[in-house]
């Protein structure tokens, strides 16, 4: 149970305060609602070429990185389809440090031409090194504009192209700062041994004056029921043939979430699930093989994947996962299986709870996506799924005609 | 109106306690050593033998024995002792090192009795299935091809035998044709020497009550009796270290190269070695540090560039790694030149100084936070030989350490000239 305090200020941020006397160190978080999916389809990357810009100072200070390291600090942050997230931790006697920087960041960026300019050269470069000089490393660009026809998943958060991010201008960059980096948008959450009331001092000081933004609306376009089987086959320059296939799920906060990632565990989760006995022993078709959820707030993907063995073909390796998940539509999975999954979420929650970084952003997160509460709510929705659960959201979700499938051939295999 | 331009007054760091691990008594010559620091029902329990890849006949012999002992005992197939840790939702996990290997335990308390004795079961007696070893191998010859086509695995895998050379122990570089080389009888004949009836030091974190400790005890007590430690003798640690020696690995198509450097460093135990680790710090040990600040702040030719320093029992070495676009590689590399070249010749400022030991004692003090951190810091010096002064020792350097004596490490130890390096995609 992680216990916590929940304010908010009078200009909409909201603020969670949670007590942990067992360190010396203070973490900050804060989340902003937006991410790739608040994007212009024809200016996509926006938002994580953003966050760079977020650390290219501030108004009043230069540097947001070296007050903080002078004193002992660390920060970093990362960008989803669905929210930006900053945090940091420092020593509790600096804390102070922390709501100087974050709220000067908040209330005006420096919009500096160079920072831009910079900053867009290090995003093509993280481009390259992450997704086109690696191998395998275009599949996401490649599945999900399949999986997806209208809802902005359809691109990856690094960008549909480098074209994109050559293209940024700064009136963009500026007009995205004051539509969506406004404290009405956003979750500060402070874990350590502070009080409600020293936190509440510190964000009133420092965030109070930030004038609140325009309330959001969003709608996103919706994906229509899929009705047809899709299907893309690649040639790439790869050792290995390898496999995705992509099913659609349900959204973040609908009560089948759980099961579908319980699911996935029973799948491919550790060497005595179901994929690695039976697909990487027992058939031996894939040298590697994967069952996952994306953890999207709108309605996400369910997808399998793997790197084929060379004996094998790729009709074998399809026909084998599509087996897999009729073998849980017909004849569901043992209790014995789903109730092993649920201790490994215990064991896995329970130990994310020693470190105070992952307190704060967990509860930030949680109150982006709905409410703080979820945290602790958790356990008890994983532990609610019955197997008979499983076998339904197979039955109604895992059939082929709503899938995506990329056959990514190898050269050197063909 | 709140002043927005100067930083709010924070005390800086003072001292802060370590929180330390204690030993606990075992049969020799096993040992023990544990932290109790969290109410979560929490415990990690992590085995070392000293049967690092740097005791190995052949390559990849030691990681394959590591790997393999969760693949099948005399009591049992890989698919019971998945099913029995899975079951429980526990971690069991293998690691290999150079100077030692690793089994790791991730549980909930309740689960540890359970458990622990199957971990030792596999210390004892792995069976190492033929059928298990043949698709081992088949699964590293498969990510190998896939990892050939990573331009950073090509510099880091021609490291090692570059930097030490191909006789030394710490040469770790692998090619394809060694998985051939190895068989089975070699798994075994390692297994034998290296695990079965080898001293084990024991570290214990999470929440740890006498109940833990006594249950490790137990079960340790009726270990069979332990053989003669082995010493390094026979091993080869003659380093045949080029200086300057430059390595270029063409990898056609590639859009980004990556570059790998390195050179020889005073081990972790030695006078120099704080210092060198915050002149390492400085220029390229942090977000902040000189690399960082040029080739991505400045120049937007990378991603990112680090660097760090690899302490080993018989050895330490500085390494730095990036990638860049293939356009820059032959400026990154000139800028890299610059920034070790400005180091060697002028003073660092008072300001960067200061910021650099500040931001050290706040990592030092975070790579403390909570129990399993904490006994990684203790693993850290005592697998080689060191005990908490050092940490003391650390701090009291780092706080006093003035430019002029940076400056003399500098010229010492890092000369862009000496490096080794290595370049694989386009220069």
């Amino acid at each position: 149970m992680i216990e916590f305090d929940r304010f908010v200020l009078p200009n909409g941020l909201k603020v969670i305060v949670h007590h942990d006397v067992s360190t010396p160190m203070v973490a900050v978080n804060l989340t902003y609602a937006v991410g790739a999916r608040d994007e212009n389809p024809e200016k996509t990357g926006f938002a994580h070429l953003f966050e760079h810009l977020m650390f290219g100072g501030s108004k009043n200070i230069p540097s947001y990185d070296k007050p903080l390291q002078s004193v002992g600090g660390e920060n970093n942050a990362f960008t989803s389809n669905d929210l930006t997230n900053y945090y940091l931790t420092l020593p509790k006697s600096s804390l102070e440090i922390a709501f100087w920087l974050e709220s000067d960041r908040m209330k005006e960026l420096a919009f500096s031409e160079r920072s831009l300019e910079v900053q867009r050269q290090v995003v093509i470069e993280e481009f390259k090194q992450r997704y086109i000089n690696q191998p395998y490393g275009d599949v996401h660009s490649l599945l999900r504009p399949l999986a997806y026809l209208k809802h902005p998943y359809r691109w990856p958060t690094i960008g549909k192209e480098i074209k994109h991010i050559e293209e940024a201008s700064m009136q963009e960059v500026k007009d995205f700062f004051y539509k969506f980096y406004r404290p009405n948008n956003a979750v500060l959450s402070v874990a350590g041994n502070v009080s409600r009331k020293e936190i509440e001092e510190l964000s009133t000081k420092w965030f109070a004056d930030i004038p609140q933004g325009k309330e959001l609306e969003r709608n996103y376009p919706k994906e229509e029921q899929q009705l047809q089987a899709r299907e893309l086959v690649v040639e790439r320059e790869v050792p290995l043939h390898a496999v995705y296939r992509a099913y659609h799920m349900v959204d973040r906060l609908h009560p089948d979430y759980h099961a579908f990632d319980l699911l996935s565990d029973i799948l491919s989760r550790g060497n005595s699930s179901r994929f690695h006995q039976h697909l990487i022993k027992g058939k031996r078709i894939f040298n590697e093989v994967n069952a996952y959820i994306g953890g999207d707030l709108d309605a996400g993907l369910f997808t399998l994947s793997g790197f084929i063995n060379p004996a094998k073909s790729m009709e074998e390796a399809i026909e084998a996962l599509q087996a897999e998940i009729e073998s849980v539509q017909e004849g569901g999975v043992k209790h014995e299986e789903l109730a092993k999954v649920k201790n490994k979420v215990e064991a896995t929650l329970a130990f994310a709870q020693t470190s105070i970084l992952n307190k704060a952003m967990g509860l930030g997160i949680a109150e982006v996506i709905q409410k703080a509460e979820l945290v602790n709510e958790e356990l008890e929705a994983y532990r609610k799924v019955s197997t008979e659960d499983l076998k339904r959201i197979a039955q109604e979700y895992l059939s082929v005609d709503q899938s995506s499938t990329l056959q990514y051939r190898s050269k050197q295999q063909a | 109106m709140i002043d927005r331009n100067t930083p709010p007054q924070v005390a800086l760091i003072k001292d802060f306690t370590f929180v330390k691990a204690k030993t606990f008594d075992l049969n020799a010559p096993h040992k023990g050593f544990y932290i109790d620091a969290t109410d979560q029902e929490i415990v990690k329990v992590e085995l070392i033998l000293k049967a690092g890849y740097r005791e190995q006949k052949k390559p990849m012999q030691a990681a394959a024995v590591n790997k393999l002992l969760l693949e099948g005992t005399k009591h049992r197939s890989a698919m019971e002792i998945a099913s029995l840790f899975e079951g429980k939702g526990a971690f069991l996990d293998t690691d290999i090192h150079a100077d030692y290997a690793s089994l790791v335990l991730h549980c909930l308390s309740r689960h540890l009795d359970e458990l622990f004795p199957l971990v030792l079961e596999m210390l004892n007696d792995a069976s190492f299935p033929e059928e298990e070893w043949l698709d081992f191998k088949q699964n590293k010859l498969n990510q190998f091809s896939i990892k050939q086509e990573k331009v950073s695995f090509l510099t880091k895998n021609a490291f090692a035998v570059n930097f030490f050379g191909k006789a030394h122990a710490y040469n770790n570089s692998l090619s394809k044709s060694d998985f051939d080389a190895l068989s089975r009888e070699d798994l075994l004949e390692f297994y034998e020497q290296h695990y079965v009836g080898n001293p084990i030091t024991v570290l214990l974190s999470g929440k740890v009550k006498s109940r833990e400790l006594d249950l490790i005890k137990q079960h340790l007590g009726g270990w069979k009796k332990p053989k003669a430690k082995n010493n390094n003798e026979g091993l080869n640690f003659n380093s045949t270290f080029q200086k300057g020696l430059e390595l270029n690995i063409e990898k056609e198509g590639a859009s980004q190269s990556a570059i790998r450097m390195g050179l020889p460093m005073p081990q972790k135990g030695s006078a120099d070695f704080p210092k060198v680790f915050l002149a390492n710090t400085l220029l390229g040990g942090f977000f902040g540090s000189r690399l960082m600040s040029n080739l991505r702040e400045d120049k937007g030719y990378t991603y990112g560039i680090g660097s760090g320093i690899v302490n080993l029992e018989m050895a330490a070495y500085w390494f730095l790694t990036t990638e860049v676009g293939v356009e820059h590689t032959a400026n990154s590399l000139k800028e890299i030149k610059v920034e070790m070249q400005k180091l060697n010749e002028t003073e660092v400022e008072e300001e960067e100084l200061q910021l650099v030991k500040s931001y050290l004692q706040g990592t030092l003090m975070r790579n403390f936070d909570g129990p399993f951190q904490a006994m990684d810091r203790f693993k850290s010096i005592h697998l080689l030989g060191l005990d908490y002064s050092y940490y003391e020792n650390f701090v009291q350097q780092i706080k006093t350490i003035e430019a002029k004596e940076l400056l003399a490490i500098y010229r010492q130890y890092f000369k862009f000239e000496n490096t080794l390096k290595i370049i694989a995609g386009k220069k």
